[in-house]
């Protein structure tokens, strides 16, 4: 960490400390700025004001227990965190294939309602950052709504840790499916509200259109995913190029665009809010189909077994105790999954020794690879844009620090 | 500096009167993926781990001296070429002679294929040649390494802490690092105190 003791260098330009408390640096980023009258000379980001060990203390947790600790680190998106680390235990269990359908259908349709609620949020803050207060009320409004139908199927507003090894923790209850549908039969018309008040919007676009440009090249060369990746004209996605949770069954486009702008992130991200409403129609379609399916796979030393079964058999109430004490074991070997976060490419690479306890987990956080680029976008233009850059990359600072 | 393979060696952690489960059967393929064997027959000096890959990524490990070199050429002459840097993840397992593991994980967009290399290296002061001036994604990838775990890599641009304070000693991520916690004494009687006070705060035992 850099400490300033004089705010102008030698060379007559001055030192300006953004953050770490700076509502625009969303969450705990420390910007060192060196300025030329207003325009960024250099810039750099010091991270760590978040960091809680959470991979280290997942060491120390059994499989199941870890789950809990994912919601922690991109606390915008808990359950595409759960998925991504459940989906490397499944892999090294080798149960990834034996996932019952309707949980499979049931984790698409949490994720994709997460992706909008992330998107919301980084809607509404981005927009504040720049001055549009009225978008931020609308998105936070809609939120709610999605915070709501989590809150139904897992008790939880935000960290829910609903998905477990092999399934679900339980099935979603009556009068889930319509909520959900009765949300995505309003959300098309809402982001039609959104785009009425940014996307023709003078001011928005002016500060937006051609700032924080980064060419494909660029952009592949710093490892961006996601749509910031998608904005810079490579149209990759996990859900597409790796299909998980049965994506490939799903009609979906992937927007992408080649301008590489700011406003270009914007856009994007805006598009993929409507292709996630579009997913979840298709598979709220799909769960009717699977009325009454299993949510969890029947594999007592890896999952849990059915309520009902461990109070009338002696043997579910015994593996039960030895999930909840011991948890289950898999064999030594590593696995790393990836899924698309509204952020990008989140992958989790876990390792086996054969013990009870993850030997090492480490997430692939996708904003920790894209913010490195942040430099590249800002140096060169004025400090009003940077906030407009740090917006475009939609950072969370838990899933930076872990 | 010469690396061996990797061995199934146990870590540390265990679980007390659990009987160890089944040794995996060794991942002996009798025909590589394509682009595995196109990097073996490249580089002869790499070889294929004897261990449990459960996501099906082809792996090969690589000595420390050549990882510049392999990387580059996955980069600019593999056919397909390997264009995007994905992951750079440390591991450290005590028990095995080199103990600490730095994995990369590499993708290719025309192939839609990945391929996961493997470096390992030992001693007081781990050291293993930087990508970050070929992949520029690296760069905070192999602080956040040599923050948590120690290795320093040679070459790279900017090589401090990233995550810990400047000022902190040890390496967070290394087995012999301990896991602080706080200890929580839970009161089963009130008549009964236990034997060591709370961490923080006064509880008394009418609490239970």
């Amino acid at each position: 960490m850099v400490m300033l003791q004089e705010t102008r260098t030698e060379s007559g330009t001055m030192i300006l400390n953004m953050g770490p408390q700076h509502p625009s640096t969303h969450g705990v980023l420390r910007l060192l700025l060196e300025l030329e009258g207003e325009v960024v000379v250099n810039c750099v980001p010091e991270i760590g004001y978040l960091h809680t060990g959470i991979e280290k203390t997942m060491e120390a947790r059994n499989y199941h227990q870890a789950i809990v600790l994912t919601d922690r680190t991109d606390y915008l998106a808990p359950p595409v965190n759960n998925l991504s680390y459940i989906l490397a235990c499944e892999k090294l269990f080798g149960i990834e294939n034996e996932i019952p359908p309707r949980a499979q259908v049931i984790r698409v349709i949490m994720c994709e309602l997460s992706r909008i609620a992330s998107h919301l949020i980084w809607l509404g803050t981005h927009a504040l950052d720049l001055g549009a207060t009225t978008v931020f009320l609308y998105c936070w409004r809609e939120r709610e709504r999605i915070l709501s139908i989590m809150e139904l199927a897992s008790g939880v507003r935000m960290m829910t840790s609903y998905f477990r090894i092999g399934g679900l923790c339980a099935d979603v209850p009556d009068g889930w499916e319509e909520q959900v549908a009765e949300f995505v039969r309003i959300m098309p018309s809402k982001i039609d509200d959104y785009e009425a008040l940014l996307t023709r919007n003078p001011i928005f676009v002016d500060r937006t259109r051609g700032i924080g440009y980064l060419s494909k090249e660029d952009a592949l060369y710093f490892g961006f995913s996601g749509p910031c990746l998608r904005a810079s004209g490579v149209p990759f996605d996990i859900r597409v190029q790796f299909p998980y949770c049965g994506y490939e069954q799903y009609d979906f486009d992937v927007p992408y665009s080649h301008d590489g702008d700011v406003y270009a992130r914007y856009l994007v991200r805006v598009r993929e809010m409507r292709e996630s409403v579009k997913i979840i129609r298709q598979a709220l379609d799909k769960l009717k189909g699977l009325r009454g399916g299993e949510i969890r796979i029947d594999n007592p030393k890896i999952a849990f077994p059915k309520r009902e079964k461990i109070h009338t058999s002696m043997e579910s109430l015994i593996h039960h105790f030895k999930l909840v004490s011991e948890g289950p074991v898999p064999q030594p070997g590593e696995a790393y999954a990836a899924v698309e976060s509204p952020r990008g490419e989140l992958g989790t690479y876990v390792f086996s020794d054969g013990s009870n306890k993850p030997f090492r987990v480490r997430f692939r956080a996708p904003s920790f690879v894209n913010l490195q680029t942040l430099p590249r976008l800002v140096i060169g233009r004025m400090v009003a844009d940077v906030v407009a850059c740090i917006g475009s990359i939609d950072i969370v600072l838990g899933e930076i620090d872990r | 500096m010469t690396s061996g393979p990797s061995e199934r060696t146990p870590g540390t952690q265990s679980v007390p009167g659990q009987t160890p489960p089944a040794e995996p059967a060794p991942a002996v393929a009798p025909e590589h993926p394509e682009h595995l064997q196109h990097l073996l027959d490249r580089f002869p000096e790499c070889w294929v781990p004897r261990w449990r890959f459960a996501d099906g990524i082809p792996t090969a490990a690589v000595p420390p001296e050549r990882l510049v070199e392999v990387v580059r050429w996955l980069r600019d002459e593999c056919q397909p070429r390997f264009d995007l840097l994905v992951d750079v993840c440390g591991a450290h397992w005590p028990q095995r002679e080199y103990p600490f593991e730095v994995t990369y994980i590499f993708h290719s967009l025309a192939a839609n294929a990945r391929i996961r290399l493997k470096c390992a290296t030992g001693g007081d002061e781990p050291r293993l040649p930087s990508i970050a001036t070929l992949w520029p994604a690296a760069n905070w990838q192999e602080r956040e390494i040599y923050d948590m775990f120690g290795v320093t890599f040679d070459g790279h641009p900017d090589l401090r802490r990233i995550l810990m304070p400047p000022d902190w000693e040890g390496h967070p991520l290394r087995k012999d690092f301990p896991l602080g916690e706080e200890p929580v004494e839970f009161y089963l009687q009130p008549e009964q105190p236990a034997v060591a006070a709370p961490a923080g705060g006064e509880m008394g035992p009418d609490i239970a």
